[in-house]
């Protein structure tokens, strides 16, 4: 199957899912996310995949959700000077959440292999995945909050606890690899000219240790032993939540207090590189952003 | 203009946190202090030679403090941190009989119906403090042991000295050491942190690997890298801020925390009934016939070897 977004390479017993957007730094769209479900499926339904990598094209994973207002009217609430009614965004989160939920209970086992910038929903994408692998450098962190979103991802509190949750969520605060696998949100930090092998070799573990159980017949164990925790902890209550408050998020950007930073009026004056760097700026000086490996910035 | 406090009157009591009960016009603070800087709220614990030590004044004076900056539209951020060479060295200990910040007296000989209300009276004030709609930021240094532990721990967002102390003294009437409602599991499922009086202590640097405090920073940085973060709060959307803290606090509720606040305070009531043998440190049998320092002195001599540093 022939995609636009991604690059589906197979070679058993890996699936790799490639966010191929390089010269937007794979910032997800419409097309893009349907096109990872798609993948997805395409590797669920082959007897010969076990492990599905998804990694990021040119300088980084994802700098998260396209910010263009085009073709993205899946996945990111509607411009809040259209006024929608809260019933078609709420609507639209639980679509989405749905969605979410689905990769996150994927049956085969997901590796996110993570690189440069891994922000807002890229950084979902990689914590719906099962292993996370990532270079020291990468960064990563969740802005939304910045423009008045507020994140959709009930997983935050499960992979790093309250305080770190509200550290990155409420302060927007980007960190590094390093420090991202001392709080548990990726399962390793490694050096970036060895990530690709790092991540061969986790797999190669894993596939060694868990045999058949990771295979195509893994599917029960995986969910009885693994994805039961999360669901008994609270977990399958927390994907209803987190659309509910994501849809008030959105709905109340109707209004703006006279010094908010409004994102949309500036991305009409300034296009969207200019409105996201004024988005940035009051944090750039407080949170440095970690230096991107190879320059340049969000 | 009509306000929304005014039209709110159909609020019921139970209903309404703590501080919306606590009023701040015309207060004299004393115990705690207030004081606001632009965007950004301060409330000092404000009794430095008893190092900070908390009795009812204040908690009251502190509720007010927080009255008072949800009231006001300008402010943003709340700071909570202690004056003199410590955060708060816990409940004061050497209240008088009927004060509500320590354990009930035993003399007083409530009933299980009063335990529950005053219990559930001294947990709320915490969770109130939790649940605050705007965030909050606890800025700690020296001792922060038992309920500063817990002022602390129920804060959005917590910056500590390096050599900050942080911890739990049984002090008799809690042989057990019950580690507070916050920082049971959550913050990391670390055992470190269940470990309650078998550790005297651990340092600002070891609660920040723990996960239970943001970070630890040595002790001449701490001012400002509480400025630091506090504006970056002071500039997010108020309103989405409000949300995003309602969803994790959310999340926590759906994982049981709301259920661990009532099991903390039903663990108060429970431990109004152990009784001591000889050999063990009452804490109101000791101060009874040593006085404060007494009991001080009787469970120094019963405490757990402390733990040498690095070993």
């Amino acid at each position: 199957m022939a995609y636009e977004n991604v690059i589906y390479e197979k070679e058993p017993p890996i699936a790799t899912i490639t966010l191929n957007r390089p010269q937007k730094l794979n910032a997800i769209n419409d097309l893009m996310l349907g096109e990872i479900e798609e993948a997805l499926g395409e590797a669920e339904a082959d007897g010969e995949i076990r492990y599905v990598v998804i990694k990021g094209a040119g300088r980084c994973f994802s700098v998260g959700q396209d910010l263009s207002g085009e073709g993205t009217s899946a996945i990111m609430p509607p411009d809040p000077r259209l006024r929608s009614p809260l019933a078609s965004i709420f609507r639209a989160d639980v679509r989405l959440m749905e969605r979410w939920r689905r990769i996150f209970n994927y049956p085969k086992h997901t590796v996110a292999q993570v690189h440069g910038y891994c922000l807002a929903m890229g950084c979902d994408l990689m914590m719906m995945c099962r292993t996370a692998i990532a270079a020291e450098d990468a960064i990563f962190g969740d802005p939304s909050l910045r423009m008045g979103y507020a994140t959709i991802n009930p997983l935050w509190t499960w992979r790093v606890g309250p305080k770190r949750a509200k550290e990155l969520l409420l302060t927007t605060r980007y960190i590094d690899g390093k420090e991202a696998e001392r709080i548990g949100l990726v399962n390793r930090a490694v050096p970036p000219d060895r990530l690709e092998e790092e991540v061969e070799l986790a797999i190669e573990a894993i596939d060694l240790s868990a045999g058949g159980i990771a295979g195509a017949d893994g599917e029960a164990p995986h969910v009885t032993f693994g994805r039961a925790a999360f669901d008994i902890s609270g977990l399958s209550a927390a994907w209803a939540f987190a659309a509910g408050l994501h849809s008030i998020s959105s709905v109340q950007r109707r209004g703006f207090q006279p010094d908010e930073f409004n994102f949309w009026e500036t991305r009409d004056s300034l296009g969207l590189k200019g409105a996201i760097r004024e988005r940035d700026a009051p944090f750039d000086g407080l949170f440095p952003t970690p230096a991107h490996p190879e320059g340049g910035s969000t | 203009m009509t306000t929304f406090r005014q039209i709110t009157k159909w609020v019921t009591q139970y209903q309404k946190r703590q501080w919306e009960f606590t009023p701040y016009e015309g207060r004299e603070y004393t115990a705690a202090l207030y004081e606001k800087q632009g965007r950004i709220a301060r409330i000092t614990l404000n009794r430095p030679e008893k190092r900070n030590a908390i009795n009812d004044k204040m908690f009251e004076d502190m509720l007010a403090g927080l009255h008072q900056a949800n009231d006001d539209p300008e402010v943003r951020v709340v700071i909570i941190r202690g004056a003199g060479s410590t955060f708060s060295a816990g409940h004061d200990l050497s209240s008088p009989i009927g004060e509500e910040s320590p354990p009930v007296h035993p003399d007083l000989t409530p009933t299980v119906r009063d335990f529950y209300n005053i219990e559930r009276r001294r947990c709320n004030k915490h969770e109130d403090l939790f649940n605050f709609p705007k965030p909050t930021i606890a800025q700690v240094h020296g001792y922060c042991i038992g309920a500063g532990g817990e002022i602390q721990a129920a804060c959005d967002i917590t910056i500590a000295a390096e050599d900050a102390q942080f911890g739990v003294r049984g002090f008799g009437v809690a042989p057990i050491g019950v580690y507070g409602a916050n920082l049971g599991p959550w913050p990391s499922g670390s055992r470190r942190m269940m470990a309650g009086n078998m550790f005297p202590e651990l340092s600002g640097k070891e609660m920040e690997a723990t996960g239970a405090i943001n970070k630890a920073v040595p002790r001449d940085k701490l001012e400002e890298e509480v400025m630091k973060w506090a504006e970056a709060l002071a500039t997010i959307p108020p309103d989405a801020l409000a949300v995003t803290k309602e969803f994790v606090n959310g999340l926590l509720d759906i994982t049981g925390y709301g259920a661990h606040w009532r099991a903390h305070y039903e663990g108060h009531v429970s431990i109004q009934w152990v009784r001591f043998r000889p050999d063990e440190v009452s804490f109101y049998r000791a101060k009874k016939y040593g006085g404060l320092k007494g009991f001080l002195k009787d469970r120094a001599a019963h405490a757990t070897p402390k733990r040498k540093r690095g070993s």
